[in-house]
């Protein structure tokens, strides 16, 4: 039961995903460099956060080409699971493997906060271990993390919105203007996750626990 | 053309028995310079404090290094680029800290944190919010590409820093000792790498560009501003650690001021060889870059570096798996000389000894002053619910989240304390183990009482980290001036980095790494002197980080005066358009040291504990307040109680059933209970406050400025 986390030119969190994950007890856990595309044995693909390619032209947008990414497809078919953490959700959508576009924020600047997330869909892979409505804090740092479906429903894949300290789903606290709050949604088949926050950093008792169902919910169903 | 001074240019022709040509003309230019050379502030800074038993290595490489144990070092440095940022405030705040970063991670240290202390004119003008703006965005841009977090900082206003804004970048990277590579290039034979982006003209005379004023002439010299990419420098980090790791390098540096002059001149001195390069062989933006503008030349993300032949296959498999272009273009010789060619055609030949030694010091004249006036005269009016909102929302005390929310500052999962307020906490490399860092300057103090200012700088930077719990380790400086041909500044930068280094030896915290900015001025005049500071601190245990946020109802909030304080100059005094009298508060020397060795006893009987900030106790005990959202109460206070700052103004939370301990244990000092922690409620004197208002007018002022 393998878990890699993609690195590209440019990626910055990958060490983050490393950390977090060994540290929650998921042993056999490496990284796999873009231009390998071997995917044997490996239930689960991290795309983690960064600037792959500096972000040149678009975000996730030359990444998407890479040998290991163009992998993913076939990974999928044959019961594998990716999840994508804010360059990686990017490279999902820009992939269409994920439904809808990630735009620049409303302020058009960088944001790097806390935010409160309400756990919208528990019955998938990647949350089971919460309960429908929680509330978890996990930190976001992007300039493209506005969400923005274009006509298609996504309703029924939304995994994580923004809201406030009180769980209520304002404009206020939809920190760059995404489509009804959402900063999470998972893909049709169950298999494919994108999601702006980093669940990676606050996955120990010194920089917050907020991820931390995360990666339980990772192991229990996912490589158990 | 080369700017070689005509004065410099006989006495090097005069050593050398010949004359320059132009090439060697322009390699002196940059290496006599002020910004390479310190030509005028290398007898101050000889006498800098530098001894620690942690100090692998001080002054002179690319950055000072200390030994924090388990097998671990750091090492931290801070710069200036305030030139190039003032003419094109985005690509200079970037490239500057692209360049402070390459610093460290040269040495084998990866950067895990960078701080950044900006200073702007007012934000009623115009020019100066687009400055702010883009130096933001330009921090912003390239820190968070490369993965390093950005975690402290400080920004201040003045009206001098209108035209000169002042943009200094702090970086800290931490290695494994086995994992050290220095910049001393050794054994006759072995190679010299050029790896990273490929040299253009950028930058040609960035140097000497530093080394002058800035006037009209400035903005035409936009080309010597020097064009950053993240993405490059990306990579470059990835590869260096792993060469560094696998110990496959002789020696490197990167080409930072005058390129690759200053990296080959250096790394050859320091090991007692010369080098030979062929500059046909130098990875080229475009063709008709000339050999002149080839050794000046500041493009950014370029590493030297010296390889043994037989390791040179493994480094270039690391250097092309990450994408890097690389060219070997020299050797290492004997003789120690820069010798240049092209093909066989020789270009320059210069010993080292006449380019690095020797060089004519500036003799710069310096004339004492001290711009203290009057009493300190007790003031009798009394504050009023607009003067503590007016305090709070004075862009030198609001929140300036604006700015650091625009920065990564989690990235590394080791950030403990994000930026906000007080020195931030970066653990080392997931263990218990910690750092305290922070920023300070205090131009104010510096231009009335250049000595009592530098002294304050290091007490009250002292203090911060002592009082968190950290043991500060060592210090590097960034000293920001006029023109040095001015006696008055001369004085100035002589006595303050004087006051500095007295404060660090009392202290015994050693400045191990430093930058020297001059000629920090225009038609208008010289900034207010900037000694800018980053300290470092050090604890073995993290989880006993002292808090500064109030914890409980009900406790007893104290000052300590462990220096004098001022009314003016303060954010009371500015905000109120009254200064009447200037006066720079001292420490008593004697009660410092008495105060540390006390709080290291009986530091636990104060619940929560924090150095007065800018906007006086006060706003102290407004921000203590603020995290858990507590109220207070402020009896029998004088506007100087409230509002008067001072660098050694403890204020401290203690519990009702410890104050007797506290008293006795802290009576030496003088020690005053100025209020109680509230559940709500905010009140001074009786006069309740808003709280809301108040909050809103320290949080949501300065955002305000760019809506």
């Amino acid at each position: 039961m393998k878990v890699r986390i993609a690195v590209f030119p440019g990626t910055n969190c990958d060490r983050d995903a490393l950390y977090a994950l060994k540290h929650n007890g998921i042993k056999n856990t490496d990284y796999i460099w873009y231009r390998k595309s071997d995917l044997t044995g490996v239930r689960l693909l991290i795309l983690p956060g960064g600037f792959s390619f500096g972000d040149y032209l678009r975000t996730g947008a030359i990444a998407i080409h890479s040998e290991l990414f163009r992998a993913i497809p076939a990974f999928i078919r044959n019961g594998g699971y990716v999840v994508g953490i804010c360059n990686g959700f990017q490279m999902l959508t820009e992939a269409k493997l994920l439904p809808g576009f990630l735009l620049k924020n409303t302020s058009k600047k960088f944001i790097s906060r806390m935010v409160t997330l309400r756990v919208e869909n528990n019955e998938t892979p990647f949350t089971s271990c919460f309960r429908k409505g929680d509330l978890v804090e996990m930190p976001i740092a992007h300039t493209t993390g506005n969400y923005t479906p274009l006509g298609e429903t996504v309703g029924n894949n939304v995994v994580f919105r923004y809201c406030d300290k009180n769980g209520e789903v304002t404009v206020k606290s939809n920190p760059n203007g995404s489509f009804q709050n959402i900063a999470g949604i998972i893909d049709d088949t169950g298999h494919i996750m994108g999601l702006m926050p980093h669940f990676e950093r606050v996955s120990d008792e010194f920089l917050g626990t907020g991820g931390i169902k995360v990666i339980r919910s990772i192991i229990k169903n996912i490589l158990k | 053309m080369s700017d070689l001074k005509q004065k410099d240019r006989t006495v090097i022709e005069e050593r050398l028995g010949r004359p320059l040509n132009e090439v060697e003309a322009g390699i002196f230019s940059v290496m006599w310079s002020e910004h390479c050379s310190y030509r005028t502030s290398k007898p101050t800074l000889r006498r800098l404090f530098s001894t620690s038993k942690r100090k692998l290595i001080g002054e002179g490489e690319n950055a000072g290094i200390l030994d924090i144990g388990n097998g671990y070092f750091t090492a931290f440095k801070m710069e200036s680029h305030n030139h190039p940022s003032a003419i094109e405030p985005y690509q200079g705040a970037a490239t500057g800290v692209g360049g402070i970063l390459r610093d460290i991670f040269t040495m084998g240290a990866r950067p895990v944190a960078s701080a950044d202390p900006l200073r702007f004119g007012p934000m009623s003008e115009q020019r100066s919010r687009h400055l702010l703006e883009e130096v933001v965005k330009g921090i912003s841009d390239y820190g968070n590409s490369v993965g390093v977090p950005t975690i402290s900082g400080e920004t201040q206003f003045d009206r001098s820093y209108s035209v000169n804004c002042l943009v200094n970048v702090f970086a800290l990277g931490i290695g494994k000792k086995s994992s050290l590579v220095r910049g001393v290039a050794r054994g006759e034979g072995n190679l010299v790498l050029y790896f990273g982006s490929r040299t253009g003209r950028d930058g040609v005379h960035g140097a000497t560009f530093a080394s002058d004023e800035l006037n009209e002439e400035s903005k035409k010299q936009r080309p010597s501003v020097q064009i950053a990419n993240p993405f490059e420098e990306k990579k470059l980090i990835e590869a260096c650690m792993e060469l560094a790791e696998k110990g496959l390098l002789v020696a490197m540096q990167d080409m930072g001021a005058a390129g690759l002059t200053s990296s080959s001149v250096e790394m050859a001195a320091r090991g007692g060889v010369g080098m030979e390069m062929d500059l046909s062989l130098v990875p080229l933006r475009q063709d008709d870059v000339t050999f002149y503008e080839m050794m000046l030349s500041e493009t950014q993300e370029r590493m030297l570096s010296v390889v043994n032949p037989k390791n040179l296959g493994k480094v270039t498999a690391i250097l092309e798996k990450n994408e890097i272009e690389w060219a070997v273009i020299g050797k290492v010789i004997k003789e120690r000389s820069l010798v240049l060619k092209s093909g066989s055609e020789p270009v320059a030949d210069i010993p080292l000894y006449i380019l690095l030694e020797n060089i004519p010091p500036a003799n710069a004249a310096s004339e004492e002053y001290s711009k203290e006036s009057g009493e300190a005269a007790p003031v009798r009016s009394n504050a009023v619910p607009d003067t503590f909102v007016k305090i709070l929302s004075s862009d030198l005390v609001n929140s300036k989240h604006w700015i650091y929310e625009q920065y990564d500052s989690r990235v590394g999962c080791d950030t403990l304390k994000c930026p906000g307020d007080g020195p931030a906490v970066l653990r080392v490399e997931k263990t218990r183990k910690a750092l305290s860092i922070s920023c300070l300057g205090l131009e104010e103090y510096v231009e009335i009482s250049p000595f009592k200012g530098g002294y304050a700088t290091v007490a009250r930077a002292f203090l911060e980290h002592l009082l968190l719990g950290f043991e500060p380790i060592g210090i590097t400086d960034c000293l920001n001036f006029g023109n040095p041909e001015d006696p008055k500044i001369m004085f100035q930068f002589n006595a303050s980095v004087e006051g500095m280094n007295e404060a660090a030896k009392t202290l015994n915290v050693p400045v191990i790494s430093g930058n020297v900015s001059f000629y920090n001025e225009n038609e208008t005049g010289a900034v207010k002197p900037l000694l800018e500071i980053g300290m470092v601190g050090l604890s073995e245990n993290h989880s006993k980080k002292r808090p500064a946020a109030f914890r409980n109802l009900n406790g007893l909030i104290y000052t300590i005066e462990l220096s004098s304080k001022t009314l003016s100059p303060s954010v009371y005094s500015k905000e109120m358009e009254t200064a009447p009298y200037a006066f720079v508060p001292e420490f008593d020397k004697n009660k410092l040291e008495l105060f540390i060795r006390t709080f290291k006893k009986h530091g636990h009987l104060m619940d929560s504990v924090r150095v007065q900030p800018r906007g006086g106790t006060f706003t102290g005990i407004f921000k203590m307040a603020l995290q858990r959202e507590f109220g207070f109460e402020i009896m029998d206070a004088s506007l100087e109680d409230l509002f008067a700052e001072g660098p050694g103004i403890v204020i401290a939370e203690v519990e009702k059933a410890c104050e007797k301990a506290f008293l006795h244990a802290f009576s030496a000092f003088t020690l005053c209970h100025i209020g109680n922690i509230k559940e709500k409620e905010i009140s001074v004197n009786g006069m309740t406050l808003d709280r809301r208002v108040l909050t809103e007018a320290y949080f949501n002022t300065f955002g305000e400025h760019f809506q």
